[in-house]
């Protein structure tokens, strides 16, 4: 797997495998990263989303990626976790990539969902 | 009860997770709210750059600053739409965000980050539902 970023581990993300090899990335929940209200803040739910995309089309092309754009779906934030990300590739050319992402609880509930599209930095994608 | 717009602005300032990442109000009035971030390492992506995961925590934040601003309501994001502009590796990243139309329940915002030299950095535009006490 290639290197995780410092802001990843600033928000408490750890990232491993899953049994057919797909990436994973699982949160513990911290008290630093709540609201006030005791809440998740949607922008924990983006980064990860964010991350487990990005991390899965890097696992792919072997560059570094950048986002260019990333549609986001929230449906709850009372629960407080732990919480499981994990990312597919829906499409790709020579220099863009189409992602989607879900953030699932503990039960396998859907909290978070996105779509995204990622631009490979470097020399195109053979 | 709605709050004051006091209230408002420090139940964000009083949040965990805005201090965690180091937000920093500049200006907090009815619909007109200033965000600032100094950009710090540990902000970074594995390119040494702002990460996308922070532009959209700081666009959900501003965006919802600016509804909470103005309607002294509780609100949460049901969708958020980003796209990025640029990259960012230093000095601080400036937020501001508005209503575009709002109902009883459902508000749509926008919201954008720009450098310190006023090139935008990332726009947001996102749904919002109010949680009003009844």
């Amino acid at each position: 797997m290639r290197g995780q970023s410092s802001f990843f581990e600033h928000i408490g993300c750890t990232k491993h495998r899953g049994r057919e090899g797909e990436i994973l990335l699982t949160l513990q929940v911290q008290p630093e990263i709540l609201t006030v209200e005791g809440t998740i803040p949607p922008g924990i739910f983006s980064s990860m989303l964010d991350i487990v995309i990005g991390s899965t089309i890097a696992e792919l092309v072997q560059q570094p990626t950048t986002t260019v754009n990333l549609n986001i779906n929230y449906f709850d934030f009372t629960n407080c976790g732990p919480f499981t990300a994990v990312g597919t590739i829906i499409w790709r050319n020579e220099k863009l990539i189409a992602g989607e992402g879900s953030v699932l609880d503990r039960d396998g509930n859907l909290t978070a969902k996105a779509a995204g599209t990622f631009k490979v930095m470097g020399r195109s994608i053979e | 009860m709605k709050k004051t717009i006091e209230e408002v602005r420090d139940s964000f300032e009083a949040s965990p997770f805005f201090s965690h990442i180091g937000f920093e109000i500049i200006h907090f009035e009815e619909g007109n709210v200033l965000l600032n971030l100094p950009i710090q390492e540990k902000l970074f992506n594995v390119n040494g750059t702002l990460h996308g995961g922070v532009h959209a925590t700081m666009l959900d934040l501003i965006i919802g600053m600016a509804i909470r601003s103005t309607t002294k309501t509780r609100c949460t994001t049901m969708n958020l739409n980003i796209n990025y502009l640029a990259p960012s590796a230093g000095g601080s990243v400036t937020a501001k965000g508005r209503i575009l139309q709002q109902g009883y329940r459902i508000v749509t915002a926008e919201g954008e980050l720009y450098d310190g030299e006023g090139t935008m950095l990332a726009k947001g535009i996102g749904t919002y539902k109010l949680i009003r006490d009844e």
